[in-house]
């Protein structure tokens, strides 16, 4: 991995909207982790009068929601659930494409064509719409957002790596892989993931933004769980006073925003690193 | 046509590509000159700088990374390298006109073959689309298509790679350029439409008295269509002389070298084992006579390999419910052994079904019928752990040497991969045989935790022989092994191979399309021909008493590096390669063989297919 690792290092690093994204999300990764450092205490306890404006009260830098609850400890500790909510829905979903896309893949037949049946299953249903549904019919915590998140995820990672595995899969060193004698689990394993692999990264920050968004947009109808706060529900509470106090909902906002942000330039950084414009010999 | 002006004037070429910070040098100080109605040919190794060249005369080299710099290209009085892109335009295609290797990717899949040369008249000299499309015509006929007519009407899929290449020429020539580029055009195809294809580039050059730049690899090439020459190496020009001149007397050492490592037909004569190539010292270039190589044939012991009436044949399906509408007749009725220490190569051109021979006995695929005997037991019918342990017997080397090594695994770890699968030794052992093995292919064991794309395309090749040689095979299947490489590299991997079969008594199966090189390394030869086995013999037998008409085709169409050679008689038909796809009710027809003697068998024919007998 030597000079391969470092030729994508420096690509890499010469991409500042990549550096930017990168720092950004470790930032955001940082402060979700010292969450209850910083702020200590529960984020949804009423903690001075409501309805203050950002930058007139030293306590409240900015400032207090309609309830009265400090919207920058709600920042800070909605970070967590929007961060945990796009890595292991991210994970998920990486982890159960890359089987199935590899399977359907490599082995073809009827093996791909119901994998293929199964992933445009899931394709022609709204993301939005699906997951409500299975918010709706579960019980509203983190670990079902996850779930309907994932499962709406997944096909794109699947599609991905089975057309990845469709053109490895005639290449001469798997190929020289089964006059060996290697079994099809080996050879997927230890040749055909490490292969996809640098491609799945870029797809799974834009999953991972996307299910940033999701979360928001299932928090701020209210379906999220009620116990834990997220920026999703603190734009949704703040829409109440859209009109006299637009900052209880954009100021959540803005952390959306430069969350995703950051993602999708860490996405398109990875991609252009892994795949350099006419840098080949 | 005797006017010898110079059309086209090179002097003092320098092209570089940038590539991360510095500036990396592709063509330096290039001079020559090309006189009308000439044909000079550009001939280079990989990495010479000759397609560079071509680029850069035709301004087709995409100007970020690559820089031209200093030195002027007169074409007819204008330098190319000045003039405004409006002005190149003009010239592209109308005085300049360029083929290139590949006639799958220069035609347009999406318009009819007739309008896309009708389209150069209209562009160029501003005729109708009417009159354009009856010129369409003439020129399908004039590059020797037959039914021009109704072939102008057809899209590009319906053609076979060598119509394609006589389109893209049509095209090319349509304006009547003065100046024809040629880049490697008949490397991607069979050496038969390599020989039809070259025949016609020749005769237009000489009814329509056009000068022709030819840039190829291939010395034969050079020998059949140059009337002058330009040795480069490494971005410089190192010789330059009349094609005649430079093959009879080679000042360059570097050319010299080029030369000995060009494989003749018919050096072998009077020879009954293989030759080893004379081995090159890279500093020098000078070339040491080869030495002979030992008998390494057992012929009294069981043969490694019987391949008995193996058949393999692949579904064509089609339409919206798969149905099955044909069927690829890719293997048909094959029988052959290889004994111990043993090389026999199956020749033949694309689509005759050697490769499938070559991987069914590898058991890439199961095969419909027949029987694979590896040391008397048949693989073809085995499965699970009594047919890995047989693997072991029968490895395989491919062609690609930038394709056939996983790029993300050291090559330390693809040479033991094999050992770990077969569970043969132990961590240290693997590490100490690794080495070894490094070693036994001519590279450092210290390069075993480097990856493939450090290593050069021959250098990857050793690394796949090394590969090969892991588990102690009987047998080695090379399919096109040594195709894809320069002929001094591909010299320099053939006498490896022929050094290993004397020291560990291997046997191989030697794929390929290239007879000089099957002429070089074999002791024996079948030529296939549409998933049959139409001869097969002694090499001796096989290339000085060739019997059945294909084989004699085959042998005639190879391009002899010899100028003086040029105008000898030759059977070129302008017949395509035959398809072996055949209908679902095709019954195959078994003709069966007659001896001619010691082992050299050859198939019936029919008078109907086979004119010239």
């Amino acid at each position: 991995m030597t000079s391969g690792w470092t030729g994508f290092a420096r690509r890499f690093s010469h991409n500042s909207a990549a550096m930017f994204g990168l720092v950004t999300i470790v930032l955001i990764a940082m402060i979700s982790i010292l969450a209850n450092v910083i702020f200590p205490g529960d984020p949804l306890s009423i903690a001075g009068a409501p309805f203050i404006w950002p930058g007139t009260e030293s306590a409240f830098p900015l400032g207090t929601d309609v309830l009265g609850r400090d919207i920058l400890t709600g920042i800070v500790h909605g970070s967590r659930v929007s961060l945990i909510v796009g890595l292991t829905a991210t994970l998920f979903a990486v982890l159960l494409g890359m089987t199935l896309g590899a399977l359907a893949g490599y082995f073809g037949g009827w093996v791909d064509a119901a994998i293929m049946r199964l992933v445009e299953l899931f394709q022609t249903m709204p993301s939005l719409i699906f997951t409500i549904v299975v918010m709706v019919s579960l019980t509203p915590s983190l670990p079902t957002i996850v779930l309907a998140i994932g499962l709406t995820s997944w096909p794109q990672v699947a599609r991905l790596v089975r057309v990845e595995v469709l053109k490895l899969r005639e290449a001469e060193f798997i190929l020289a892989a089964e006059v060996i004698g290697g079994s099809n689990t080996r050879i997927i394993l230890t040749h055909l993931f490490p292969n996809v692999a640098s491609i799945v990264v870029v797809t799974a920050s834009i999953i991972a933004a996307h299910a940033i968004l999701l979360e928001a947009a299932i928090s701020f109808l209210g379906l999220g769980d009620p116990n834990m706060i997220s920026w999703g529900s603190m734009i949704g509470s703040g829409k109440e006073a859209l009109r006299s106090a637009w900052y209880m909902a954009a100021l959540p906002g803005v952390a959306i925003f430069v969350t995703v942000l950051s993602l999708s330039a860490l996405g398109n950084g990875l991609n252009d690193a892994v795949h350099p414009h006419g840098a080949h010999k | 046509m005797s006017d010898r002006s110079a059309i086209l004037d090179v002097n003092g070429l320098n092209v570089s590509f940038r590539s991360a910070s510095k500036l990396v040098p592709a063509v330096r100080n290039l001079t020559f000159q090309l006189n009308r109605g000439e044909v000079l040919a550009i001939v280079g190794e990989s990495g010479s700088g000759k397609s560079a060249t071509a680029q850069a005369i035709m301004r087709l080299l995409p100007m970020p990374p690559a820089v031209v710099s200093g030195g002027h290209v007169l074409f007819e009085g204008d330098d190319l390298l000045k003039v405004s892109e409006k002005q190149m335009r003009d010239l592209r295609g109308n005085r300049i006109s360029m083929i290139f290797q590949d006639p799958l990717s220069t035609l347009n899949p999406v318009i009819k073959v007739g309008d896309q040369i009708a389209e150069v008249f209209v562009r160029h000299s501003g005729m109708d689309w009417t009159t354009a499309r009856a010129r369409a015509i003439d020129m399908l006929d004039m590059v020797r298509i037959p039914e021009a007519r109704r072939r102008a009407e057809e899209y590009p899929h319906r053609f076979s790679g060598g119509m394609r290449q006589r389109v893209a020429i049509a095209t090319a020539i349509a304006t009547k350029p003065s100046l024809l580029i040629a880049d490697e055009p008949t490397t991607a195809l069979d050496v038969t439409i390599q020989a039809q294809i070259l025949e016609l580039i020749r005769a237009l050059q000489r009814e329509e008295g056009m000068s022709v730049l030819f840039i190829t690899h291939d010395m034969g090439v050079v020998a059949e269509m140059a009337d002058r020459t330009v040795v480069m190496y490494n971005g410089e020009a190192v010789e330059e002389n009349t094609t005649a001149e430079l093959f009879a007397t080679p000042q360059h050492n570097y050319t010299r070298a080029l030369l000995s490592a060009v494989p003749r037909l018919g050096a072998m004569n009077g020879r009954q084992r293989p030759l080893r190539f004379p081995a090159i010292d890279p500093q020098t270039w000078s070339a040491r006579e080869p030495q002979e190589t030992p008998d390494t044939v057992d012929a009294e012991g069981a043969p490694v390999l019987e391949v008995r009436n193996l058949t393999a044949r692949f579904d064509i399906r089609n339409g919206a419910f798969g149905g099955v509408t044909g069927r690829v007749h890719a293997v048909e009725n094959v029988s052959f052994e290889i004994r111990p220490g043993e090389t026999l190569s199956l020749v033949g051109e694309s689509g005759c079904g050697k490769s499938s021979t070559g991987r069914a006995i590898a058991r890439l695929f199961s095969p419909n019928s027949g029987a694979v005997l590896v040391d008397g037991t048949d693989i073809a019918t085995l499965s699970g752990k009594t047919l890995l342990a047989l693997k072991r017997k029968v490895q395989m080397i491919f062609q690609d040497p930038f394709a056939s090594l996983d790029p993300r695994m050291s090559v330390g770890a693809a040479i033991a991969e094999p050992m770990i699968v077969h569970g043969t030794a132990s961590r240290d052992e693997i590490r100490a045989r690794v080495q070894e093995l490094l070693r036994q292919v001519g590279l450092k064991p210290e390069m075993a935790s480097r990856l493939p794309h450090e290593f050069s395309g021959g250098q990857r090749q050793r690394v796949c022989i090394a590969r090969a040689l892991a588990l102690n095979p009987k047998l080695i299947v090379a399919d096109e092994s040594v195709s894809a490489l320069d002929v001094s590299i591909k010299a320099q991997v053939i006498n490896l191979m022929l050094d290993l079969q004397a020291s560990l008594g291997l046997s191989y199966l030697f794929i390929s399309h290239d007879m000089a090189v099957v002429e070089r390394v074999s002791h024996r030869v079948a030529v296939m021909y549409l998933g049959e086995i139409v001869e097969i013999g002694t090499r001796e037998a096989v290339f000085g008493n060739p019997q059945h008409p294909y084989t004699r085709k085959l042998l005639s169409a190879v391009p002899v590096p010899d100028p003086a050679m040029r105008n000898r008689p030759r059977d070129i038909s302008n017949d395509e390669v035959k398809s072996p796809i055949r209908a679902v009710d095709y019954i195959h027809e078994d003709r069966g063989y007659r001896s001619v003697g010691n082992g050299h068998l050859v198939q019936n024919w029919g008078p109907e297919e086979w004119k010239a007998a």
